[in-house]
């Protein structure tokens, strides 16, 4: 089983869409994927598949619940099954105690995780974490137990100084043994359009970070990550994005 | 506000970085079966009140059986140790039938510098503070001290030949010392008794024309001889803090050997010195060896204490003890380092002369030689790689050992004394207005410049 997980400097990068396009473009090639919302601090999953009962990943972080309570199947057509784990940002409100538990620094949450995934790695071909932007320890978490880590930005100026820093602080202390892709995804900020050699110069930018700092660069065109749509699953989908994201998967499955 | 951002910004990489180390460690731990390193703070803000319940249970059950189950460990100071069983060997192997000790069992017959160097050591000894019977150690030194009196130093009964000057010298300096270490109500050792031996000791050896040590029936003058009389001159003067001795004034004595020590054993050139003056042809013999330097050393460094002058000073030649006859591993050599006899005396007369002068650090590493090379199992030997054990190496390990402690001591009696208490007393007394006055010039005028601007 490989373990991908997806990572960004800051939010609305198109983080999740990429997740579970990715998933389900693996899932639609018969390939056995495992899903995970971990980003606690907004979670999104629930947007773009509907749940059934209140059990989300907390719950086993905190030992409340099993792993069989907590994973969810999908399926998508005959042959195609995607499972999935959620989180849920109306349950941390409410709960704030274990909130504050989980945000903590405390290795336990990296040994429920490992623990999670040496209990499906015979299940699944692919697991696929979704993490808390920036630097969070239940991000570094997630990070740490991945085999490849796909770090999402936008050609916006906060996202290259962020991803600079990433890259000096923490990302060279994880290369050695995990691969590192940059996904630059060409999305035009509100309001930024007017400003064309800014976003020029900040794709220039994170191309040279991509080319001197990770393993692989690969770009995706811009597509709206509002939509919340998993293209694989749809009747007509957008090609040229699937393809892009095809390219991704190849680099995964090499890696 | 930025500043601040960037402060959080910079606090959150930190402990990300950190947490992410040890992650890793944590994961490699997870990956080799053992579980997780957890932090104890986490558990401390969980529960608070169990972990502090806890913690004191678990200190008490350590601290209370400790407090009062066990008893105190007996911990012997090795120091302690080497000097108990040294003196053990002396009253066994070197001490005669009336308790006065001898060099062998064969020469039976104490002799006055065997005599004069017990005393030192026991006097040194007993100030140090090491744990002995002091009334042993002070009937000890009433007997050695007696006998000498008998002796009476100069006008000698007992003795085929006179002592030599340096003996002499060294006889006063230790009935001073001894006078230290007896008790006041002692009648042993009297003011007057030193004065009395010191003023007829100068009377036999000093030459009026040139200020200078010599022995009368003698050519030549030796170092040795100047360097224990400025020394002994110099201690008198700071241990009574009498300015005047039988028509002497203590510090002109004192300069004037330094003069005559300047003008026949200084080699201006080379700032070296020379062991011996030969008067009949006026020449300087021999440089100066390791014994010479070291009591010129101390005895400059005492003379420097008071009002006196020298071409240079005491730790320039400290200095040169250590460049020319001490070794990489601190042993003290006879001529140079080259000499492979390394005895006792030079090693503990070293150490006791660098702690005077506050060279503790090269002290503690001389001293620390000895306790290595020269330390057997119940006392000391005289020379490195040979196994003899003599009445005289023991007492120089005393020497050695008694330095450290009783440095400290004879210091801080000096030092009452010393020219800076003395005789700039009244200067502090001209001068303490005169600076009053001008600081409050200064701190007024400070006001007057502030409030202009």
């Amino acid at each position: 089983m490989k373990t991908v997980c997806v990572h960004s400097y800051k939010g609305g990068t198109g983080k999740t869409t990429f997740l579970l396009n990715i998933a389900g473009i693996l899932a639609k090639q018969e390939k056995k994927v495992l899903a995970v919302d971990y980003d606690l601090r907004a979670p999104s999953f629930q947007s773009y598949f509907k749940m059934t009962k209140q059990s989300f990943l907390s719950h086993f972080l905190l030992e409340e619940k099993t792993l069989g309570d907590i994973i969810f199947p999908c399926k998508i057509d005959e042959k195609a099954n995607l499972d999935l784990i959620f989180s849920s940002m109306e349950f941390l409100k409410q709960h704030s105690k274990q909130r504050d538990k989980l945000s903590r620094d405390d290795a336990k949450y990296l040994a429920r995780m490992y623990n999670l995934q040496k209990n499906v790695e015979k299940k699944y071909d692919f697991m696929l974490i979704d993490t808390i932007p920036g630097f969070f320890y239940r991000s570094i978490d997630s990070m740490m137990i991945s085999d490849i880590i796909l770090l999402i930005a936008t050609p916006s100026t906060s996202n290259v100084l962020g991803i600079e820093e990433l890259c000096g602080n923490i990302y060279t202390m994880l290369q050695e043994e995990t691969k590192m892709i940059l996904v630059i995804n060409k999305i035009e900020e509100e309001g930024v359009e007017a400003d064309k050699e800014i976003f020029e110069e900040n794709l220039v930018k994170l191309r040279q970070i991509g080319n001197n700092k990770f393993s692989e660069v690969v770009e995706v065109p811009y597509f709206n990550i509002l939509s919340e749509r998993i293209h694989a699953f749809e009747d007509q989908p957008q090609e040229e994005f699937l393809n892009s994201l095809k390219d991704i998967i190849k680099i995964i499955e090499k890696g | 506000m930025k500043k601040q951002k960037l402060d959080d910004s910079l606090s959150e990489i930190k402990k990300a970085r950190e947490y992410l180390k040890e992650s890793q460690k944590n994961l490699a731990r997870l990956k080799s079966g053992k579980g997780v390193k957890r932090k104890f703070h986490f558990l401390l803000q969980e529960n608070k009140v169990l972990v502090i319940l806890l913690s004191l249970m678990l200190i008490s059950s350590i601290v209370l059986p400790v407090v009062f189950l066990i008893p105190d460990p007996i911990i012997r100071d090795p120091m302690q140790e080497s000097v108990d069983t040294t003196i053990n060997l002396i009253l066994t192997n070197f001490t005669d039938g009336s308790g006065l000790p001898i060099l062998n069992e064969t020469l039976q017959t104490p002799s006055s510098e065997l005599l004069i160097l017990s005393s030192l050591a026991y006097a040194l000894i007993s100030q140090a503070g090491f744990e002995h019977d002091q009334a042993d150690f002070q009937s000890k030194i009433s007997q050695i001290i007696n006998t000498l009196e008998n002796d009476t130093f100069v006008t000698y009964n007992n003795r085929s030949e006179p002592l030599s000057i340096f003996y002499q010298f060294l006889g006063i300096y230790t009935l001073l010392q001894s006078k230290i270490t007896l008790p006041s109500s002692s009648e042993v050792i009297s003011s007057t008794m030193i004065q009395n031996i010191l003023v007829k000791t100068l009377e036999s050896y000093l030459s009026n024309e040139r200020y200078l040590i010599i022995q009368p029936i003698s050519n030549s003058s030796y170092l040795i001889d100047q360097s224990m009389a400025i020394w002994v001159l110099a201690t008198y003067k700071l241990l009574t803090g009498n300015s005047w001795v039988h028509g002497y004034y203590f510090e002109d004595l004192i300069q004037g050997l330094l003069n005559g020590v300047s003008d026949l054993f200084f080699n201006s050139t080379y700032y070296t010195l020379y062991h011996e003056y030969d008067h009949s042809t006026n020449e300087s013999r021999n440089y100066a060896l390791v014994e010479d330097l070291i009591f010129f050393t101390v005895a400059l460094s005492r003379a420097e204490r008071l009002s006196t002058y020298f071409e240079s000073s005491s730790s320039y030649y400290h200095q040169q003890i250590i460049n020319n006859f001490v070794d990489a591993e601190w042993f003290v050599h006879s001529i140079n380092t080259s000499d492979q006899e390394v005895y006792i005396k030079n090693q503990a007369l070293f150490t006791l002369i660098s702690y005077l002068m506050n060279f503790g650090n090269v002290g503690s590493e001389v001293r620390n030689e000895i306790i290595e090379s020269f330390s057997m199992n119940k006392g000391f030997i005289e020379k490195v790689g040979e196994e003899d054990i003599t009445c005289e190496s023991c007492l120089y390990g005393l020497v050695a050992l008694a330095s450290t402690n009783w440095s400290v001591i004879e210091n801080d009696r000096e030092y009452v004394n010393m020219i800076t208490d003395a005789t700039l007393s009244p200067f502090y007394v001209i001068l303490t207005p005169i600076m009053i006055v001008f600081i409050i010039k200064i701190w007024r005028r400070k006001i007057v410049v502030k409030r202009r601007w």
